[in-house]
Parts: structure tokens; C-alpha cells; sequence
């Protein structure tokens, strides 16, 4: 069978994978910070993308429904998610629709709540870090992600519950255009983030992470507070895995927070095994690998299924899950290894040397 | 007095059924814990390994032979097949990545690895099954198939089968750890590795056997499991927090840790959701909150476990 080559379908294909390598990278830079930098077990880390979708589906929503649509959905819960919610959040896109503003400042907020939940949630999970073996920390973050995913799915007052919440979109003036415009803010803020996590990988605070990870008795000999290392990291990694959170949310219009499961967790960790630990171009070509594997079988989906009769994606299951392991074995630095850290060049080193 | 007196039956069943499963879940896992020095997330599939297993066998073996199936005929292949492939992933995976000196995070990462190859294989054969046999292959439950007691129900025999396998579990764990020569060279090879392989022992030889064990435990296990919980390929999967919590509750260095987190576990889910959730009108899938709640609580005070507390109340006692 030749597959037909279809130009739109193939565009709208590479855009709608495009966002969410976008989202999924900023995702899997901040488990780089806090893995490839601090080398800690975080087992947890889809219960700050949870945090950040629930900002914007339990909090920011609500307000903008309280402000624009003049319904209040916690007077009545079952009422609101099961039928009011599609108007009233229809009602708030025609405004949205016609003031930009508007839409800018829910988004800003949004995000802004999102990355300040995740942040603080990661302050507090800090707490046990601090004093756990590995692979306990691991198993209390897994468990922590869990229960998190429990209470938020079950409470309806949250986000709806199972129901899933509808989110008002604030791009909506932008028309036609919208998931091009997305596409566009999506990869803005992946450029953000990585310069951000580039620039402090290469400081001194990246580095005193590095010295921590790799021996942390020298590097507390050294002077380095270990404690407060470990609280900044969580906090900023949790604090950007909210933002990716919220960016999942606007870019579906919808959140369900029983889509939270540890599974995502994991997908992450695979992408950035793959692609290389303690390297954040390593991290970003995880995403991509997996996302172009990813499209490739579902291209070939109807093929394979002639051949073997099964369902397509538990290959793609296996690829991965052998890809991890034979990358843990043969080439644990991943894909792209870790650089030593950018320091100043020789030149300038020797010039500030001989001003001092 | 009330609250004791106000139990049911049927709850109470329920309650200590689950805590046998968990129990047997739990000493696997913890088993993988004393050997390799982590706590597998390929652990879940191994007990959904045992459950198809044990359907497939009743399907295409028992039943064309018209014998009156029921599982525990399949036992003895639901143990040799999935011990089978967990000394597999431990030969595979394992070992040659603690050769190369892995610390515990990769080999955690690995193992999920293994989840994803295991579940995808298990899936792989069910949807096969289905599509060329014409085999239901998912959401069957195996109750149909446990060996009834004359002049009782499902859930009092299931009851009494769950016990007795525990017990006869642990007792034979008990004997061949403690008075076979097998169970001598395996806990010195556990407390002290460079020692033990000072004096000739073979230890990887020696783990090996015991994950046949874990993996024998754990199928078997699977297939109490699949009669409560409809069999897929995400059986296991999806309880593995669970495990998780029945292991570290209880304490994860200590084989009947699991015995006692178990029980804790078990009993705390289905009491908690009877007893607490319902009168309160909190919907009963918040019961999950409960054991986890127990394990956070554990992991901030007393990550040894119970185990661990009673050891050391027992040293303290005995100066």
C-alpha cells in the first residue's frame, strides 16, 4: 500500500506535534534540572503538571466565570459541570473573541497561578527530600503524584471531577489563526524556559548542583548550603512543570485531572534518558525522538496492523521500553552526553585576572 | 463496641482477602527489594504475567480436556512461567546493568523499561488470542474458576484458599531460608555481598533463584488478583502504588514486613471506605487516600517500616 501524501493533512499533523513538543519539552527541562543536575529520584513530577492544569481549571476558570459570564459554578457543582459549563464558557470566548486584552490578562494570570501552586507544592515536597534514601524519596513521590491525582479527580468541586472542566480559551480573538498563534506562544515559552535553564546550568549554581549530585560530602566541605540547593531546585523545576501544566490545559481547551496518571511521569523520564541526562538540547532531542517515532507508527498504524493483527502503539510500548533499557546499559549518558559546564574563555579569564 | 459489633461479613471477607493478596504482592517486592537493592515498577506485571497464564492454560489446555478446570491446576505452570521471566529481566537487565556498577535510580528507570516491554508483550498475546481464536481475552474475572469448598460461597472459600496460600507461603519461605543450606548462603549473600563472595559463594546464582521465587509468588498472587479485578494488561499496573505501600509500610528490608503491611493495608482500605468514607459521604474512591496517607506518614517518621519499629522496640526491650 502507498501511503497517499496528503500536503494539509500532513501540515496540521506537523503543527499539532509541534505544540505539544513544545509543551512536553518544557516539561522534560525542568525534570532535567532536578534529575540530569541534582540527580534526584523524581517519581512525582506529573503531580506539577497536575498542579499546574488545576490553576488554571479550578481557580483561574472560576474567576473568569465569577467575572465575565457572571456564574458562579461552586453555588451548584453537579448542575455547573454537567450542564452549564459549555455555555457559560462559550459566553466568555465571544468576549475573549473581541478583546485580546482580556484574554492576554486571564492567560498571564493563569500561568503566573499555575507555575506560583507548582512552585510552593514543590517547597513543600522538599521537606522529605531532604531527609530520604533514593529510593524511598521515589516511592513518596509516586505515591504523593497518586494522591494528589485521587482527591483532585474525585472532589468535583476542583475541576469538575470526572466530568473534565472546559476552559475558556484566551486566544480567541486570534481567529483562524489560533493554533498557529498557539504554536507560536508554545514555542516562546520553550525558548524562555530553555535560556532560563541553559543560563543556570552554566552559573555557579548549576555548577555547585553538578558538585552536589557527583559527591556531596567535598561539596558541602566546600561550604555549599545542600539544603537550600535542594529547595531552589525544586521549587523553580516544579514551578516551570506548573507553566507546561497550564500550557497542556490551553491547548486542549479542556482538563480532566484523572488524565494525570504516573504514566506521564515516566513517558518524561524516557524522554530524557533517551535523549541524554544533565544536557538540555539532550532533553529537548528526547522529546523530539520520541515524538517523530511516534508519528511515524501512527502513519504506518493500518500497515502493521495487516501484518500482525494486533494493536500498533504496544510496539511502539516495546521500542521504548528496550530503547530504555539498551540506553541505561550501553550509553547511560544518553543520545547527547553531558558537557562540562561553559565557563568564561581562556581570553577574558587572563584579562580579568590581570585588571585584578 | 459498636463499630466492631457493626462489621459485616461479606466486608470483613472482602478486607482479609485483600490483605492475603497484598501480602503475597508485597513479599515479592520485597524480595526484589533485598536482592537487586530496588523496588521494581515491573513488579505489577509480573503478577498480570501469572493471571494470563493462568486463564490461557484453563482456555487451551484444561478445558479441550475436559477436566473440571480450576486454577489451582494451573498453579504449577503460572509459578514456572512467570518465575521464568523474572529471572529473565533479572539475567537480561539486572544483573549485567549492577555489573556495570548502575546506582539505584537507573536500575528503578530500567525496570520501567521492563514495565513497558512486559505489559506491551502481555497485550500483544491477549490482543492476538482474541483476534485469532475468537478468545475473550480482557475484562473476564478468574473467580469462576477457584476451587469452592462444599457448603460455601465464593468469597468464604476464596477466603480460606487466600489464607492457607499465604500461610503455606511464608512457612515455606520461613524453612528455606532458615533451615536449608540454600537459605543460609542467600542471607549471608544479602548481608554482606563482598564477604560472601570472599568465600566462593556464587551470588548472582544465588539471586537468581530468588527472584524464580519472587516470580513464582507474584504469579500466583496475579491470579487471586484477576478474581476480583477484571484480567487485563494493566492489572498489575495499575495496583503497583499499592504494592508499593503494602512494601514500605511494612518495611522493605524485612520478607514478613510484607505480612504486616499487608494487613494494614488491606484492612485500612476496604474498614476505611466501610467505616469512615461512606458514613461521611466522601465517595468511596477516596480510599486509595487512605493507605497512601499511611505511607507518607511512615516515610516521614519511620522509613524502616513496622517491621523495622518492632525490631528495634524488641532490641530495647531485650536490654
Amino acid at each position: 500500500m502507498i501511503l497517499q501524501f496528503d500536503l494539509n493533512l500532513f501540515i496540521v499533523l506537523f503543527r499539532e506535534t509541534a505544540v505539544l513538543f513544545a509543551i512536553y519539552g518544557i516539561y522534560v527541562l525542568s525534570l532535567n534540572l532536578e534529575v540530569g543536575y541534582l540527580g534526584l529520584p523524581q517519581f512525582g513530577k506529573v503531580m506539577f503538571l497536575a498542579l499546574g492544569s488545576l490553576a488554571v481549571g479550578g481557580i483561574t476558570t472560576k474567576l473568569a466565570l465569577m467575572m465575565y459570564a457572571g456564574v458562579n459554578p461552586l453555588s451548584n457543582v453537579d448542575l455547573y459541570c454537567s450542564a452549564q459549563q459549555y455555555q457559560a464558557v462559550a459566553k466568555i470566548n465571544q468576549l475573549f473573541a473581541v478583546s485580546p486584552l482580556d484574554g492576554l490578562a486571564f492567560f498571564l494570570l493563569s500561568l503566573v497561578l499555575a507555575a506560583a501552586l507548582a512552585g510552593v507544592f514543590g517547597i513543600l515536597m522538599s521537606g522529605p527530600a531532604l531527609r530520604l534514601r533514593e529510593e524511598y524519596l521515589g516511592i513518596l513521590l509516586l505515591v504523593s503524584a497518586e494522591t494528589v491525582r485521587v482527591i483532585t479527580t474525585y472532589t468535583p468541586a476542583v475541576a469538575c471531577g470526572v466530568f473534565g472542566t472546559v476552559i475558556p480559551d484566551p486566544f480567541a480573538w486570534m481567529g483562524d489563526y489560533r493554533s498557529w498563534g498557539y504554536l507560536a506562544v508554545a514555542f516562546l515559552f520553550l525558548l524562555l524556559v530553555f535560556m532560563v535553564i541553559e543560563r543556570l546550568a552554566n552559573s555557579p549554581f548549576g555548577r555547585a548542583l553538578r558538585a552536589i549530585r557527583d559527591a556531596e560530602t567535598a561539596a558541602r566541605v566546600f561550604g555549599k548550603d545542600i539544603v537550600k540547593f535542594r529547595i531552589r531546585v525544586f521549587a523553580t523545576a516544579s514551578a516551570i512543570a506548573g507553566i507546561a501544566g497550564a500550557l497542556l490545559v490551553f491547548y486542549n481547551n479542556f482538563v480532566a485531572m484523572s488524565q494525570f496518571i504516573p504514566l506521564l511521569t515516566f513517558v518524561a523520564w524516557a524522554m530524557l534518558i533517551i535523549g541524554g541526562t544533565g544536557n538540555n538540547v539532550g532533553a529537548l532531542a528526547g522529546v523530539a525522538i520520541y515524538y517523530v517515532l511516534d508519528r511515524v507508527l501512527s502513519i504506518y498504524k493500518e500497515n502493521i496492523r495487516q501484518v500482525a493483527n494486533v494493536d500498533p502503539i504496544f510496539f511502539q510500548y516495546i521500542i521504548f521500553g528496550v530503547a530504555i533499557i539498551l540506553v541505561l546499559m550501553f550509553r547511560p549518558q544518553g543520545v547527547f552526553g553531558e558537557k562540562p559546564s561553559k565557563t568564561l574563555s581562556r581570553r577574558i579569564l587572563e584579562r580579568l585576572r590581570r585588571e585584578a | 463496641m459498636e463499630l466492631v459489633l457493626g462489621i459485616d461479613y461479606p466486608t470483613l471477607a472482602r478486607a482479609i482477602i485483600f490483605s492475603n493478596i497484598y501480602i503475597l504482592l508485597g513479599l515479592g517486592l520485597n524480595l526484589t527489594y533485598i536482592t537487586t537493592k530496588i523496588p521494581s515498577f515491573a513488579h505489577g506485571d509480573l503478577a498480570t504475567v501469572g493471571a494470563y497464564v493462568s486463564y490461557l492454560t484453563i482456555i487451551f489446555l484444561l478445558q479441550p480436556l475436559g477436566v473440571a478446570a480450576n486454577v489451582y491446576f494451573t498453579f504449577p505452570l503460572v509459578s514456572l512461567v512467570t518465575g521464568a521471566v523474572a529471572v529473565l529481566t533479572y539475567v537480561a537487565v539486572f544483573r549485567p546493568m549492577i555489573r556495570r556498577g548502575a546506582g539505584i535510580t537507573p536500575l528503578m528507570i530500567a525496570s520501567f523499561g521492563l514495565h513497558f516491554v512486559i505489559f506491551a508483550f502481555i497485550a500483544i498475546i491477549a490482543d492476538y488470542v482474541q483476534n485469532t481464536y475468537g478468545v475473550l481475552s480482557r475484562n473476564v474475572l478468574l473467580a469462576r474458576w477457584e476451587y469452592i469448598w462444599p457448603g460455601t460461597d465464593f468469597l468464604t472459600s476464596t477466603l480460606i484458599n487466600t489464607t492457607i496460600m499465604v500461610a503455606v507461603i511464608t512457612a515455606l519461605l520461613y524453612l528455606l531460608l532458615y533451615k536449608t543450606r540454600y537459605g543460609v548462603i542467600m542471607r549471608a549473600s544479602v548481608d554482606n555481598l563482598y564477604l560472601a563472595r570472599a568465600v566462593g559463594i556464587n551470588v548472582e546464582r544465588v539471586f537468581a533463584i530468588a527472584w524464580l521465587l519472587v516470580g513464582a509468588v507474584t504469579g500466583i498472587a496475579g491470579v487471586y488478583m484477576a478474581m476480583f479485578f477484571p484480567i487485563t494488561e494493566e492489572l498489575g499496573w495499575l495496583r503497583l502504588p499499592i504494592i508499593f505501600v503494602v512494601s514500605v509500610v511494612g518495611g522493605l528490608i524485612s520478607i514478613y514486613g510484607a505480612v504486616l503491611g499487608g494487613y494494614v493495608v488491606g484492612l485500612s482500605l476496604v474498614w476505611g471506605a466501610a467505616y469512615i468514607l461512606t458514613p461521611l459521604g466522601v465517595p468511596t474512591e477516596f480510599q486509595l487516600v487512605i493507605p497512601f496517607a499511611f505511607v507518607i506518614v511512615i516515610l516521614l517518621f519511620a522509613p524502616q517500616g513496622l517491621a523495622g519499629i518492632i525490631s528495634s522496640l524488641v532490641q530495647r526491650g531485650r536490654k
